[in-house]
């Protein structure tokens, strides 16, 4: 009677302890206008403190929402100080940082250019027709950094031109996987996540191999793949996402502010890994700008790696391995 | 004087214990490991897994705002109400990590399976 009791008592141990080990889980959803998930393993489900951190980031910085950081910058008039709270400041800190480095190809004032060339949501490509030579050098003028003066010592901005505006959706999904990242890492004690936001990966507690999706038509599912190290976000621009073709000309949206045009460097995807997940956005859209030569330079001046596909479908490999798939792609 | 028990290693119940164990062990490893032949389409909505269903079998499957239909081993998305469209024009997907999104409707079709990938950029 006793073994009888001591292996039911065995088994209920097992069960729980099946019950109480770390599971693999994925959180789901959509965030700062794009499809998120995050694969993680733990024995408590983080779904939903998941979900409120990224809603919360969105909140705080989406040029969408009322009262964001940029709602509030694009809503204010010329000369007004805007005040920002130290995160604020911080973040908008790095982002100009990051812009002076790119030489302006990363450019978060680019938001009336991109008004103007209609690549703001929702993304309505259908009869798109390229807007007027002159109205191109009006919004050129707009969308310039020098418009913003950031005073990190008083904690705000002012900006010279009542239509300046900034946007951050170039570099912030790479703050926002790196912040799931942290929260996951070191507030859940989370041994291992893979955090996905539109495109933008971090690797959390070991390695993943990541593909790149083909920037032109492809048989595949990715055009090549490499390992992203743990602790490392990765993030892939190209002029594949949004563009629309009139008179045989792809205009896509990664546009250069030098120009007022659709970046024209030859480079149609860029991928760039740091440890940084905003520095990986950030760079990622101005490989796509600089062209490869000054994209490569520019990685390795930053710390980072990375893989460029120019349009003859060659990959200029930056510090990264890579393993192709798509036989159309071949290393430079 | 009492006669001691021989010494045994094993009793009944500890060959019996042992064998229960070495079952949850295998049927363990086997969950774990067993190949998943043949790939799916995943679809969510809202972040909820929908539906599940096999990309080897024709079918298709209405939703509030948009149809998916599989055929021949491929997935689209038809007669969606999005303004948009992006994710009709998307086209067919037959390859284990690609995926439509209609982010309007909030749903993702997925082709789930085995790949040498795990998250494309």
């Amino acid at each position: 009677m006793r073994k009888l009791a001591a292996i039911c008592m065995l088994i209920v141990l097992v069960v729980c302890l099946a019950a109480c080990a770390p599971a693999e889980r994925t959180a789901r959803g959509f965030s700062m206008g794009s499809e998120y998930y995050v694969n993680y393993t733990s024995s408590a489900d983080l779904d939903a403190e998941i979900a409120d951190l990224l809603s919360s980031i969105e909140e705080s910085f989406s040029v969408k929402v009322d009262g964001s950081l940029t709602a509030r910058i694009n809503a204010a008039s010329k000369d007004e100080v805007i005040s920002l709270t130290s995160e604020e400041t911080q973040l908008l800190s790095d982002v100009f940082e990051l812009s002076k480095m790119t030489d302006g190809a990363f450019n978060p004032a680019i938001l009336p250019l991109v008004k103007l060339w209609g690549f703001d949501p929702p993304y309505e490509m259908n009869g798109k027709v390229p807007p007027m030579e002159e109205s191109i050098q009006v919004a050129k003028e707009l969308s310039s950094m020098s418009l913003f003066d950031l005073n990190t010592s008083l904690n705000s901005i002012v900006k010279s031109r009542s239509n300046a505006a900034l946007d951050l959706g170039a570099a912030i999904k790479g703050y926002a996987a790196n912040r799931v990242a942290d929260f996951l890492l070191q507030e859940k004690g989370v041994s291992e996540a893979l955090v996905y936001l539109g495109g933008t990966i971090a690797a959390v507690g070991r390695s993943y191999e990541i593909g790149v999706t083909p920037p032109r038509d492809s048989d595949e599912s990715y055009a090549f793949r490499f390992t992203l190290e743990e602790g490392r976000t990765c993030a892939t621009s190209g002029d594949y996402e949004r563009f629309y073709i009139y008179n045989n000309t792809r205009y896509h949206h990664i546009l250069d502010a030098n120009t007022g045009y659709p970046a024209a460097s030859g480079v149609i995807s860029a991928t760039v890994v740091h440890s940084n997940g905003l520095i990986a956005d950030a760079l990622a859209t101005a490989v796509v700008v600089l062209g490869a030569e000054k994209g490569a330079a520019l990685l390795e001046k930053c710390g980072a790696t990375g893989a460029i596909v120019t349009s003859e479908k060659r990959i200029v490999t930056c510090n990264l391995t890579v393993t192709v798939k798509d036989k159309s792609y071949e290393i430079a | 004087m009492k006669l001691r028990r021989p010494f045994r290693l094993f009793r009944i119940w500890d060959v019996l214990l042992i064998l229960v164990l070495l079952v949850l062990v295998g049927l363990t490893i086997y969950f774990a490991l067993a190949p998943r032949d043949g790939a799916f389409a995943e679809i969510y909505v809202d972040g909820k897994l929908y539906k599940r269903v096999s990309l080897s079998n024709d079918t298709t499957i209405q939703l509030e705002h948009l149809t998916v239909e599989v055929a021949n081993g491929k997935v689209r998305v038809i007669d969606a109400d999005c303004p948009d469209k992006i994710c009709e024009k998307r086209g067919t997907i037959g390859k284990v990590g690609q995926s439509v999104v209609c982010l309007p409707n909030r749903v993702v079709v997925k082709i789930t399976g085995k790949s040498e990938v795990e998250a494309i950029s």
